[in-house]
């Protein structure tokens, strides 16, 4: 690894003051499991990094029934799928953090590293997505919120300007009947890289499913949702051909490409597989049968 | 840059001086000796290079050693227990669940993360805390017997 310096601040304030300092060359560190492979491979160079695991408002879960979930960026991946409100409130938030690389990794590597990298091959911001996940940036100018929906621009990319820091992500309580699954396809068990990924969310209110979540890893340069296939659940009656229909909708938002791992036609075709596989379980899970 | 950080090292208390692009698997390696952690895939994947990290399991490959400045580190060198061997590495020995040995002390130490948590873990247990170990000549039957004959042997 080339020679860097490295400050461990002890406030936010602090934190901005460095990274300010550090003009554009610094960078900010907190699991590492994605920065440090990044400066070893030497696609980044970095003058100085800035640990950000010594602010303790950052490392703060909060669950309220009124206000939802307040997760601190720096909540690593085994804090997370180990604590009992998550786990109680959010299952498939614990349950796919659980999943995500090692235990050696899950010590790590923290849940606004895995938001920030913004890798639409990860599983854990499909979740956050379909739980109408917030970014909340702070800067020395102030802080703004930014919905995950629109946090993202391009692999790689997202809206955090310089001196920028994602603190804390929030959501809202789920309603009592919401339920969640989601599937994703690897290359082979130990594979680590998702080829696709998707989430499905209902609520059910009233005797009817309402309020479906669809959200998708790998299919396109972030992580996106389909939206055209929500509303066409929302809007129409259970059954078996309306999830192969919405699955299709689904399925023609996604623009995957072709790498080594799997086609895009492949990719494409599997979203949809993938999307009636949630649609059918999760009714399944709220109404008792298939739809 | 050069830096002072404080840790406890297989219950040893240490100031050490380090640069800050060292990992903790460098400083364990080169500049203290303790090579029981194995320099392998330099990326997380292998486990070769597993610790304690204040009781959690961590690749050392991954870990900046100034990151471990007020830490707790327990390699697998600290498991020794006044040259008497550790109920795992025993049974590694006894059920030949080594070739090369170059995954053993990070089969050894995720086995060890493991027992702290599950005394007596199933097979499946076993599996899914060894998942990210990789070894590539005994195959894992073996490894996972022993673990299990560890968690039932007293100490």
């Amino acid at each position: 690894m080339h020679p860097f310096d490295y400050e461990k601040p002890t406030s936010l304030e602090e934190a901005g003051a460095l990274l300010a300092q550090a003009e554009g060359n610094g960078c900010v560190l907190a699991g590492g499991t994605d920065l440090l492979l990044r400066i070893e491979a030497e696609s980044i160079e970095s003058h100085v990094l800035v640990d950000i695991k010594g602010l303790p408002e950052l490392r703060e879960i909060r669950f309220n029934a009124d206000s939802g979930l307040n997760l601190g960026a720096s909540t690593t991946l085994s804090a997370l799928a180990a604590h009992g409100d998550v786990r109680r409130y959010y299952p498939l938030l614990a349950d796919v953090s659980n999943r995500v690389g090692s235990a050696r990794i899950r010590n790590r590597a923290t849940i606004g590293g895995n938001v920030c990298v913004a890798l639409a091959s990860s599983d854990l911001p499909t979740i956050l997505l379909c739980c109408d996940a917030v970014c909340h940036l702070w800067s020395s100018h102030g802080e703004r919120t930014v919905p995950l929906a629109e946090f993202y621009k391009e692999p790689r990319q997202t809206v955090l300007e310089p001196g920028e820091l994602l603190v804390r992500i929030t959501m809202p309580a789920p309603g009592a009947q919401t339920y969640g699954v989601y599937h994703n396809l690897r290359q082979g068990q130990g594979g680590s890289i998702n080829l696709v990924g998707a989430a499905v969310f209902a609520t059910k209110v009233e005797k009817q499913l309402t309020d479906w979540r669809i959200a998708l890893a790998a299919v396109a340069p972030t992580h996106i949702r389909a939206y055209e296939a929500e509303q066409y659940l929302d809007a129409e009656a259970s059954g078996h051909v309306v999830a192969q229909a919405a699955a299709g909708l689904a399925s023609q938002v996604a623009q995957p490409s072709d790498d080594i791992r799997a086609s895009a036609s492949y990719r494409q075709a599997m979203v949809s597989v993938l999307v009636r596989r949630g649609i059918e379980d999760v009714t399944r899970q709220l109404m008792g049968r298939g739809r | 840059m050069r830096q002072t950080i404080f840790c406890t090292i297989n219950d040893e208390e240490k100031h050490l001086e380090v640069e800050s692009h060292w990992t903790l698997l460098t400083l364990l390696r080169e500049e203290l000796r303790l090579v029981g952690a194995k320099h392998a895939c330099d990326f997380g994947e292998c486990g070769s290079c597993s610790v304690l990290l204040n009781g959690d399991i961590v690749s050392s490959c991954m870990v900046l050693a100034v990151e471990a400045n007020g830490s707790d580190i327990l390699t697998v060198e600290g498991l020794v227990n006044s040259e008497r061997l550790h109920a795992l590495q025993k049974a590694f020995l006894d059920h030949n669940a080594m070739q090369c040995g170059f995954c053993t002390s990070g089969m050894i130490m995720a086995s060890y993360s493991l027992l702290q948590r599950i005394s007596r873990p199933n097979e499946q247990e076993v599996r899914a805390a060894l998942e990210g170990n990789l070894c590539r000549c005994t195959g894992y039957a073996d490894i996972i017997k022993a673990v299990q004959v560890a968690s039932r042997a007293r100490r």
